[in-house]
Formats: structure tokens, C-alpha cells, sequence
């Protein structure tokens, strides 16, 4: 934690050991106060009216508690003075983070421990000043274009040998076509009308011969030229965007739950396909054309430049105007095509919600609003593809514009000094045929400046996928477990999806090998939140998650997760066959082993009377099948994983009896010697589980036997009589 | 009957292969057993297989099931009583003496009817639907399919299973094995 300078005036005359500066007034309004915290007081500096004084102190001996309360958008710093609550401070959500730390300092220091302040990360980009995102350093907003185009360059690498050629075929191509406009010259001063030395008839006729074998041949092996290039170029485009793809699936699969938290998936998804797609059409198409362009450009100029320098200056007249046009232009398009992505993303995550849900639209007939909703979506794409077309269109023809006036001075200059018989007629039209050349790549180069902008915002946006941490990141001393015993700690465990808004706090419990643990509480108590820590899906904030006594984030993940089996609530099976669900986590796995999980799920008889039996393919989410049979292959595949810790999110959806009483065989077989937590809806894994911990508002407020609590009459007891009257109405429902 | 509710996510237009009528078991198996193909003995009475097993026990109206029919015809079945319980499971046909043999193929001959696809004589598109003339291992027919994509499953590389209307399946055991002219008219399709 740095230490902020104190302002001017203040004097504490002790050693200052902590110092933070707060940006709100007692009163809530904006304005600068420090905490400072010295061997034995606790200041509070405030600054009003430019006078810096001393507003609040208090003797360290009679302070205890600091507490770091969160608030929506900021929060307090709170100690209990002579038994009274005192705030020091008040602060934004900005500064929340270092006070959570300055609170956890005072305390250690109020104990007699020593510590020390932490080094604080670079929350801001050291050259924008922006914040950056958590876990990473690599700034969003000031990474330059070019940068993006640098690493897509290094994508080409592996193909380099094709990419040269590539490079040597564009270059004797271009060349080539620079060939054809210059026959004009022969074919108008020595056989048409000739204006040098005079030729005979046949002498004519035959130079037209072989001006015109000349001017097909060129044609003949610039078009076979172009084929090849084609050829190659798909080669190495789609490679490139296949090695791309791929890097990127693979990245998504190994980012942290915390990245998709943050995003739609529809937007997650048209990066995999949009961006890539449209990086494609630049990688095949656009970059080779801008390189052709570029030659051509270069060619011509030299070409003009020999034959009439004085004239080509005049071909130079519209290029400034060209060159600014284009800028600003690209600074312009580039946040329209932006906008344009995130409106299409915005679209498909609302087509593929409401597709998913549409049974639910339907049933509560908002077939209207989500019309509505569509339309909206559609209607904003709507506007920015108007206003991206329209901005293009202006561009475009003001652009053509200014090259017409270059191309029509050339044209009465070269003429007058055709009069004046200082320039051939083969000259001036060759000439003006390469003064429009010229002008094609200039203008063909704006369009192509588009469609690069377009592929380097979808460049960046893919490399910023790539560039967020992937999960969890291992720890470099990772203990390998192969053998996982099963006894599991929670000491004192707070967590929040948002750090300074604790789900669990100080959660602190010891489960046995093969014990099997209920956990109790109505939902949002944070029940899965601790399952999910327990997979560390997610990092603890505070305490520690032991397994057989290892901190779970010193433990190697693979043999964290292979140890570890979840029976989720709802049953997520992959299109594929049955057999290929059961042997999810074991790929290898025999066909005795599937039959045999099978059957410890109670799942092998509805199995076999299935026409396919163990290899009927699951349409999407296991359509096809029941919620039952669903939950039952689910237990089946947990089965074949053979976990040591089990976590079994019990579905809250009501079955028939008999489905009811075959899933409860299946998991009682399966939960035997495995130390199991159930998050528990069912009053018969109630019953079996040896202990229950009751969680409500993310804190434990009762632990023990389902009989220890029944008789002790607190939370769970109170639960349970909600839960036997929602049962006892449903029955009569029935 | 809750086992037997399987399909009510199932679209009503698109046609499934009706689920073989065998009655819920009446316990659930759980347990893994082998049947000893030695000790076992096949016989067909009528239309009925029965099985006597080591000369002790007898059951008089057994079903043959196949866990894996896609891939695994002849092995991995399941022997069902005339409850629909388990009786246990024969690892491999192959393992029978020949009488017991082909009794057990006549059973699954009546079961399994799905017609091999050998060569396709013709397809014709008819509106949304397809109309396919085909030579199987059970003779020449024909037959229509819908919504193509849904009703040809790709069960295993190169093996494609066709349902038409009616719910009836057809195999095409390897896409490689056909000549290419059906080969041409199928892959123009799918």
C-alpha cells in the first residue's frame, strides 16, 4: 500500500505506519480525508476550505473491531471506541479495496502481530491511466492497431515458404499488369499515327502482331498468376484462421466461470464465428489486396515519374485530400463497425435466450415482448448499418470526386502540350491510362482500409479473449494428489462473486472421509457458492479450503477435479451416445465398466429399451429424455468417475414415486465410502446424511444430526415445517 | 408406467422409432452378471426363445436385447425374462454352440428389423420430402424421409442410420461399401 502524502500542515510527530487516503467527506460529499494510523493512534486528517487539520483521534489501547463495512457503490471504516461505534471514514467502491486491507492491518496490529502493508498491484494503466481489468496488465484501451496486426503477422510464421511465394507472385503480377497500358504507346505513335520515323504498311502490321501477341501473353500468365495466388492465399488464410479458432476455443474452455460471469454467451459465441470469420475474409482476401494495391501504387508513380515528371506532379494534386479524407474516415468507421459488432452480438445473445427459453415465453405468452425485444435489437443493427453505409457512400464519392480533377488537369495539360508538339499522342494516353490506374489504389485502398479496420477490431477483440488469465492460475508449487483420502476443512471461508460483497462469511466446518454432509438454507443462503468454491471454480477471498490438510489452491487442479465428481441439478448431457455420456470423465473406459455404472445409477433398464440401447444419441441437452433419466445417467457418470469427494446437487423438481425412490437407490449406492456434501431438497437425504449444516445469508448458523436439530428447534427445524406444508399443499394440489 | 414417458420433448411431426414393447422390469437390475455361454442352452418354441441354464434353470420366454446394436450386433446382449427383468448378459454370440447360436439370431432377426442399405437405386425429392428406392438385405423397397437433417444420424464414421416416416430405420453400414453412384445420391442429400 503506498503511502500517500499527508497534505501540507499536518503535523503527527510519530512515525506514520499506515496512511490511506478516503475520498468522502463525513457528510458523503466528494472530498479528501486520511486515515493514518501511527504506533499508538488512530488519526483522521480532513481538509476543509484548504485548512488541513487533525479532525478525529483516538488512542490505539482503546480501539478495537476496525471493521471495513461494504455499502452499494462504497462503504465505512469502523472501530468500536469505549464500547460505542466510531467511523473514521467514509469512501467510494474505488478505495473499498484498501481499506478492506487497512481494516485487516489494524487488526493484526491491535492483536500484537506484526505485519506490513502489501504491495499494491497497478490497478491503472501506467500510460493511459485507465483502470485495467483484475489479473491483468495488458490494457485494453491503449494497445496500439498496429500491435494487433504485429501478432496476426506472427500467426503467418509456420507458413512462411507459401507466404513468400506468395509475395513473388503478387509482385510479377502487379508488374506485369503495369505492361499492358504502356502497348498503347507503339500502337498509337508507330502504327496508327505515326509521328517518329515513318513505317511501311506491312512494317505496321506486322509491330501490331506483335504488340498484341505481346500484350496477350502478359494477360495469359497474369491471370494464371492470379489463380495460383488464389490457391495459395486460401491455403494460408484459412490455415491461419483454423490455428486461430482453435487457440481460441481452447482458451475459452480454460478461462475461469468468473470471464463468463461477465459476458453473454451470445457475445462470447459470435467471437468464435464473426471475428474469426471476418479475420478470414482479411487473412484470404483484403491483406493480399492491399499489398497488390500498395505495388501497384509504387509501380505507377515510378513509371509517371520517368515519363513526365513536371505532369505527374499535377497527378499529386488530390492525393493530400485523398490521404485526409481516408483518416478520418477510418478514425470514424472504425467505432461504427464497433458498435455495429456489439449490436450483432447484443442480437444473437437475445435469439439464442429466447430460443432456449421458449417454452417459457410461451407459457407466460411474452411472445409479444420478445418481439419487442428482437425488434429493438434489430432496429438499433439497423441504424448502425444505415449510418455505416451512409458514412461509406459520402466518402466514397467525395473521394471520387477529388480524383476526377486530378485526372481531368492531367488530361487538358498533356493535351495542350500534344498541340504544342512536345508530347506524342502515345504518350498522353498512356499517360492518362496510368493516371487512373493511379488513382485505383488510392480509392480502392480506402475500401480496403475498411475492411482492414473491420478485421483488426475483430483482431483485437479476439486477442482480448486470449489475453484475459485463463483460470485459476496454477500455482507454481502445485502439491500433486493422486490420492485423495476425503477429509475436507473449511477454515473460515468468505468469498463474493464480487469481492467486497461477501456470499459466504467466515464459513468453518470439517467434513470426515466418507461422512456425508447436508447443507441446508433457502436459496441465495449460499449453498452452491460453497460447492463451487469446493471445485474451485472460484478463488477464496479470505480463510482457506483444506483437502487432507493441503490448501486446495496448492493442490494440482487435474488431480483436484479427477478426485472430484458433481452430480449437478440440472443433468448436462452433450449430443453424443449414452454410452459416451456415462464415460464422460473417463473417455477409455470399457463397456463392462459403462454397463456396470449404468446399473449402480439405475439406469441400465430404461437404457436397454431404448431401440439404440447404450448408443442412442442424446439430441441437444439430452433431449429425448426424462428429467429422471437424465438425473439417473448423471448418477451413472458420477459412478464411473468414481470420485473421492462427491458433490450432489439435488434437484429441487418433484419426480413421480417410483423415479423418486430409484434415483434415492442409485445415489445411496453411490455416496458408500465417498465423502460426500449434498445440497439437500429431499427430506430422505436429510435423513441419511450424518450431519447438516445450516447455512442462511452465507453464514453457519446450525451444524449437527437431522434428530440433534429436529429437537433443538431452531433454522432447520423452522425450514423442515415450510418444507412439509409446501409438500402437504402440493399433495392436495395433486 | 413413468418409464415410458421419455419422449414428451419429442416434436409430434418428426417420427421416432416406437420404442420396443417390453414390460418395466419389475425390480431394477443392478447387478453385473455374466452368463456362462457353456452352460447355457437356447431353443426356440414357436415364436419363443427359451433358455435353460446349467439344467437347473429355465425360463420360457426370454428377449435378447442389444446394449450396443450399432456397433456391437452380436455381442453385448441382454437377457430379459418374461417380467422384463434381467436375466444377465451375453458377452458374445460367437461363444455359443451353433444350434444355441442360431437361435439366438432368429430372435434378433424378429427384433431388429432394420434393412441394410446395399444401393441406392434412386431418390427423388417430392415437395419437403424425399423419396428413396434402396436394395437392403431384406429385398427392394421403397420409402420417404423428412426434415433430413433430424432423420439421418451419423451413428459412427462413415455409418449412417436413416429414419423415414413411419418411424422405420435403415442402416447404411459404411458409406466406403457403397457404390459410388448411391454414394453420390446420398451425399448429395445429407
Amino acid at each position: 500500500m503506498p503511502d500517500t502524502s499527508l497534505p501540507d500542515g499536518v503535523k503527527i510527530g510519530e512515525p506514520v505506519r499506515l496512511c490511506v487516503e478516503a475520498d468522502l467527506l463525513p457528510d458523503g460529499t466528494f472530498g479528501a480525508q486520511w486515515l493514518v494510523v501511527t504506533p499508538s493512534r488512530v488519526l483522521v486528517v480532513s481538509q476543509q476550505d484548504g485548512q488541513a487539520g487533525v479532525r478525529l483521534e483516538l488512542p490505539l489501547s482503546a480501539v478495537a473491531e476496525p471493521k471495513a463495512h461494504t455499502f452499494v457503490g462504497g462503504g465505512a471504516l469502523e472501530v468500536s471506541h469505549d464500547g460505542t461505534l466510531v467511523e473514521l471514514v467514509r469512501y467510494t467502491a474505488s478505495r473499498a479495496p484498501r481499506f478492506a486491507t487497512a481494516a485487516k492491518l489494524m487488526e493484526s496490529w491491535l492483536k500484537g502481530e506484526e505485519a506490513e502493508p502489501p504491495e499494491e498491484e497497478g490497478r491503472l494503466c501506467p500510460r493511459c491511466g485507465l483502470p485495467l481489468e483484475k489479473g491483468t496488465q495488458v490494457c485494453a484501451f491503449c494497445t496500439p492497431k498496429r500491435r494487433a496486426l504485429m501478432r496476426l503477422l506472427r500467426y503467418l510464421l509456420p507458413y512462411w515458404p507459401r507466404a513468400v511465394l506468395l509475395a513473388l507472385m503478387t509482385i510479377v503480377g502487379t508488374g506485369l499488369g503495369l505492361l499492358l497500358p504502356y502497348l498503347q504507346k507503339p500502337t498509337l505513335d508507330y502504327v496508327l499515327v505515326p509521328s517518329g520515323p515513318f513505317l511501311s504498311l506491312p512494317e505496321r502490321y506486322r509491330l501490331l502482331v506483335i504488340i498484341v501477341l505481346a500484350g496477350l501473353s502478359a494477360e495469359v500468365i497474369r491471370n494464371v498468376l492470379a489463380v495460383a495466388q488464389t490457391w495459395l492465399s486460401s491455403y494460408v488464410g484459412n490455415h491461419i484462421t483454423h490455428d486461430i479458432r482453435c487457440q481460441l476455443y481452447r482458451h475459452l474452455q480454460l478461462l475461469s466461470l468468473r470471464f463468463y460471469d461477465k459476458r453473454e454467451l451470445g457475445t462470447v459465441i459470435s467471437r468464435v464465428n464473426q471475428d474469426t470469420g471476418s479475420l478470414q475474409t482479411f487473412l484470404v482476401w483484403a491483406s493480399q489486396d492491399l499489398v497488390r494495391q500498395l505495388l501497384l501504387l509504387v509501380g505507377i508513380s515510378v513509371v509517371v515519374f520517368t515519363m513526365n515528371w513536371r505532369l505527374a506532379l499535377f497527378l499529386l494534386v488530390p492525393a493530400p485530400l485523398v490521404t485526409v479524407a481516408s483518416r478520418l474516415f477510418w478514425r470514424r468507421i472504425r467505432y461504427q463497425f464497433h458498435r455495429m459488432f456489439h449490436r450483432w452480438g447484443l442480437l444473437n445473445s437475445v435469439l439464442s435466450e429466447t430460443l432456449n427459453g421458449l417454452r417459457v415465453v410461451k407459457v407466460f405468452a411474452q411472445e409479444d415482448r420478445e418481439i419487442g425485444r428482437f425488434n429493438y435489437r434489430s432496429d438499433n443493427l439497423k441504424a448502425t448499418g444505415i449510418s455505416v453505409e451512409r458514412t461509406a457512400a459520402v466518402f466514397f464519392s467525395g473521394v471520387h470526386l477529388f480524383i476526377s480533377f486530378g485526372v481531368l488537369l492531367v488530361w487538358y495539360l498533356g493535351a495542350r502540350r500534344v498541340l504544342a508538339e512536345v508530347m506524342t499522342v502515345g504518350d498522353l494516353m498512356v499517360f492518362i491510362a496510368y493516371a487512373r490506374m493511379f488513382y485505383d489504389p488510392m480509392r480502392w485502398m480506402s475500401r480496403l482500409l475498411s475492411f482492414c479496420s473491420r478485421s483488426l477490431t475483430a483482431a483485437e477483440r479476439v486477442f482480448e479473449v486470449l489475453d484475459s488469465p485463463p483460470e485459476v492460475a496454477k500455482a507454481a508449487d502445485a502439491v500433486p494428489m493422486p490420492a485423495i483420502e476425503g477429509r475436507v476443512e473449511f477454515q473460515r471461508v468468505t468469498f463474493g462473486y464480487d469481492p467486497h460483497r461477501p456470499v459466504l462469511k467466515q464459513v468453518d466446518f470439517a467434513v470426515e472421509p466418507g461422512e456425508m454432509i447436508g447443507l441446508v438454507g433457502h436459496s441465495g443462503a449460499g449453498k452452491t457458492t460453497t460447492m463451487n468454491l469446493l471445485c474451485r471454480f472460484y478463488e477464496v477471498d479470505e480463510g482457506e479450503i483444506l483437502i487432507d490438510g493441503v490448501p486446495i489452491r496448492r493442490i494440482r487442479l487435474e488431480d483436484l477435479r479427477s478426485q472430484l465428481g458433481v452430480v449437478p441439478q440440472d443433468t448436462f448431457l452433450f449430443g453424443g451416445s449414452i454410452a459416451e455420456n456415462i464415460a464422460y470423465a473417463k473417455p477409455g473406459a470399457t463397456r463392462e465398466e459403462i454397463i456396470r455404472a449404468a446399473k449402480a445409477g439405475n439406469a441400465h433398464d430404461f437404457i436397454l429399451r431404448k431401440p439404440d440401447g447404450y448408443e442412442t444419441i442424446l439430441g441437444e441437452k439430452g433431449g429425448g429424455l426424462s428429467a429422471g433419466e437424465r438425473q439417473r445417467l448423471a448418477i451413472a457418470r458420477a459412478v464411473l468417475h468414481n470420485p473421492r469427494i462427491l458433490i450432489l446437487d439435488e434437484a429441487t423438481s418433484q419426480l413421480d414415486v417410483e423415479t423418486e425412490k430409484q434415483i434415492q437407490e442409485a445415489i445411496e449406492r453411490l455416496v458408500e465410502g465417498r465423502t460426500t456434501f449434498a445440497v439437500a431438497h429431499r427430506l430422505a437425504t436429510l435423513r441419511n446424511a450424518d450431519r447438516l449444516v445450516v447455512l442462511k445469508n452465507g453464514e453457519i448458523v446450525e451444524q449437527g444430526t437431522h434428530d440433534e436439530l429436529m429437537k433443538a428447534e431452531g433454522e432447520f427445524h423452522r425450514l423442515v415445517k415450510t418444507y412439509q406444508e409446501i409438500s402437504s399443499v402440493r399433495a392436495v394440489e395433486r | 408406467m413413468p418409464h415410458f414417458h421419455h419422449h414428451h420433448h419429442q416434436r409430434s411431426d418428426v417420427p421416432r422409432q416406437s420404442a420396443p414393447s417390453l414390460p418395466p422390469p419389475t425390480r431394477p437390475s443392478t447387478e453385473y452378471i455374466l452368463l456362462e455361454p457353456a452352460a447355457l442352452e437356447l431353443r426356440r418354441e414357436g415364436e419363443r426363445l427359451q433358455i435353460r441354464q446349467g439344467g437347473e434353470r429355465e425360463w420360457r420366454e426370454v428377449t435378447l436385447v442389444r446394449l450396443f446394436p450399432l456397433t456391437e450386433p452380436d455381442r453385448w446382449l441382454a437377457v430379459l425374462d418374461a417380467e422384463g427383468n434381467e436375466v444377465g448378459i451375453l458377452r458374445d454370440l460367437a461363444k455359443l454352440s451353433k444350434d444355441d447360436r442360431g437361435a439366438a439370431r432368429d430372435e434378433l432377426d424378429r427384433r431388429y428389423l432394420v434393412p441394410r442399405i446395399q444401393r441406392i437405386l434412386a431418390c427423388r425429392a417430392r415437395f419437403d420430402l424425399l423419396e428413396w428406392t434402396v436394395e437392403t438385405d431384406r429385398g427392394e423397397t421403397k420409402f420417404l424421409t423428412r426434415h433430413l437433417r433430424e432423420q439421418v444420424k451419423e451413428v459412427a464414421p462413415e455409418r449412417l442410420s436413416l429414419i423415414d416416416v413411419e418411424g422405420n430405420r435403415y442402416d447404411v453400414p459404411s458409406l466406403d461399401a457403397l457404390d459410388p453412384e448411391s454414394r453420390r445420391l446420398l451425399e448429395q442429400r445429407v
